[in-house]
């Protein structure tokens, strides 16, 4: 079948894996389609995971091809991307980010990179999260906003929530055991840094700014106290 | 006439959708207004029970998509209210027979036509869901006082949002005040303050949606009742009216007094 080359596919255990890593992202949409729609016998009722490579995709372009797959009754399960932008949205838009199998790979990769991910970067996200949504970093992460029931923060490094956190927060996930995780209002769903899991609490009325950390070994919940210079 | 397209969404299945639909659509009807229901709980269909018109079914959704028939045969007319139709889900097909830009094409041909076109949503996140957002101009999401119910609103908006189709407006579904003012429950203000989207709606607990459900005569017909009127004035809100929240707190004394007397009998 002709094709410019803008794309290829391949079968996998999840169901095709359809690259589509070059060249305009209208031109590539576009070619995909007619493409599904020349194979259309072949294509039917497929799920697809498409890999963008490091195309920034907003939510529209997105929603845009995956509706327009759903009417050729393909589905789009998951798109692949190095974009953050694109992995963003992706998320949002409930679909996966990556293969099982990809998966390790990248945090096997992640593992050995250890001491560079400690780098004094922060992904800022301005936006209330609510359930279902995920932000997941090598970075710090800053939250402007409420974090819900629901949602969840996976940090690297040290997790700040300008509102407040009722989700579950992970900061610390290669190890690095001196993150933080604070919050205006800390009310978390479930607290981590690294393996440590910390103990439910139950709180009621008020509350005040709180840093969570670890101190030989324990867990601990303090008022946020600028002397202590956190 | 440009219609406007109204989806009622909850994620959550049971909390009540569909009765939602049903009143809203009989109550924007009696205001007047020239209103389509259309099911989009494909494979699922209950719409024509709760108004009363399984009977008569002839041709549904999938047919206008699949070209059988046009629009206008599929519309069933309700006897009771002058200009309020149905189109009915298909029962023998499921979700992927109807897709979002199917949806979408089905309700531009209705703009010039009515003047609200309300879509009951399936429950979840998936194809059937996509279906009934596609359209929409305004989405309300329902939720009831409870803390599952409460977590899937909220990742209902953020799907809302995610599609550039918020802000969604919410509706409390069967509070019950005698259970709030006891700390039992969670009362409106606590789920308005989680989800943070406009209210438009607080709809009481009451035992008469079940039976009207049941009999297919949507309580917003019955002019006694309270729970129809607070159907009616989420209808008032959606034309851009300023009406007042119903107290709920005198019928939910009475309640919650019955409800004590049976608790102690039964302890």
């Amino acid at each position: 079948m002709e094709n410019n080359g803008l794309i290829q596919i391949k079968g996998i255990r999840e169901g095709l894996l359809i690259s589509a890593e070059n060249g305009a992202w209208d031109d590539r949409a576009a070619e995909l389609l007619i493409m599904v729609k020349q194979r259309e016998s072949f294509f039917k009722g497929a799920r697809v995971c498409l890999d963008v490579s490091e195309t920034p995709l907003r939510v529209k372009q997105i929603t845009q091809l995956r509706d327009q797959l759903s009417d050729l009754d393909v589905t789009l399960w998951a798109i692949l991307s190095t974009s953050e932008t694109t992995e963003n949205n992706a998320r949002v838009l409930g679909l996966e980010t990556a293969l099982p199998v990809k998966k390790e790979t990248i945090e096997s990769k992640e593992s050995n990179e250890r001491v560079e991910s400690t780098a004094e970067k922060a992904v800022l996200v301005n936006k209330t999260l609510r359930a279902g949504y995920k932000v997941e970093s090598l970075d710090h992460v800053i939250i402007v906003g409420d974090v819900n029931p629901g949602a969840e923060i996976v940090s690297a490094g040290n997790i700040i929530v300008w509102g407040k956190l009722k989700g579950s927060a992970i900061a610390g996930v290669q190890g690095n055991m001196k993150s933080t995780i604070c919050a205006l209002e800390l009310r978390p769903t479930q607290l981590r840094i690294g393996e440590k899991v910390f103990p439910p609490q139950q709180k009621k009325g008020k509350t005040f700014p709180e840093v969570a950390y670890i101190e030989n070994d324990d867990c601990k919940i303090e008022l946020w106290n600028k002397e202590k210079g956190r | 006439m440009a219609a406007i397209v109204v989806t009622i969404t909850s994620g959550k299945g049971g909390v009540g959708k569909t009765t939602t639909t049903a009143n809203l659509a009989v109550a924007l009807a009696e205001d007047g207004f020239k209103v389509v229901c259309i099911d989009g709980d494909i494979g699922l269909r209950n719409l024509d029970v709760v108004l009363g018109l399984e009977n008569r079914i002839v041709y549904d959704l999938v047919d206008i998509v699949e070209n059988r028939c046009r629009i206008r045969q599929a519309m069933i007319r309700d006897k009771r209210l002058e200009e309020l139709y149905l189109i009915p889900a298909a029962q023998t097909r499921d979700k992927s027979a109807v897709s979002p830009s199917d949806m979408i094409r089905v309700c531009d041909e209705l703009r010039s036509e009515v003047d609200y076109i309300i879509i009951d949503s399936p429950a979840g996140i998936e194809r059937g869901f996509r279906n009934t957002i596609a359209p929409a101009d305004i989405i309300l999401v329902v939720t009831n006082p409870e803390v599952s119910a409460v977590r899937d609103a909220d990742r209902i908006i953020g799907l809302v949002e995610a599609e550039e189709k918020g802000p969604a407006k919410l509706i409390i579904n069967r509070v019950n005040p005698g259970l709030t003012k006891r700390g039992d429950m969670l009362t409106p203000e606590d789920v308005v303050e989680l989800l943070a989207i406009e209210l438009i709606g607080v709809i009481p607990d009451d035992e008469n949606v079940v039976i009207s459900t049941n009999r297919g005569q949507p309580v917003a017909l019955d002019p006694k009742s309270k729970t129809g009127q607070a159907f009616k004035n989420i209808a008032k809100r959606l034309q851009g009216q300023t009406v007042p929240f119903m107290q709920l707190e005198d019928k939910g004394d009475f309640m919650s007094k019955v409800a004590g007397l049976f608790k102690q009998g039964g302890d």
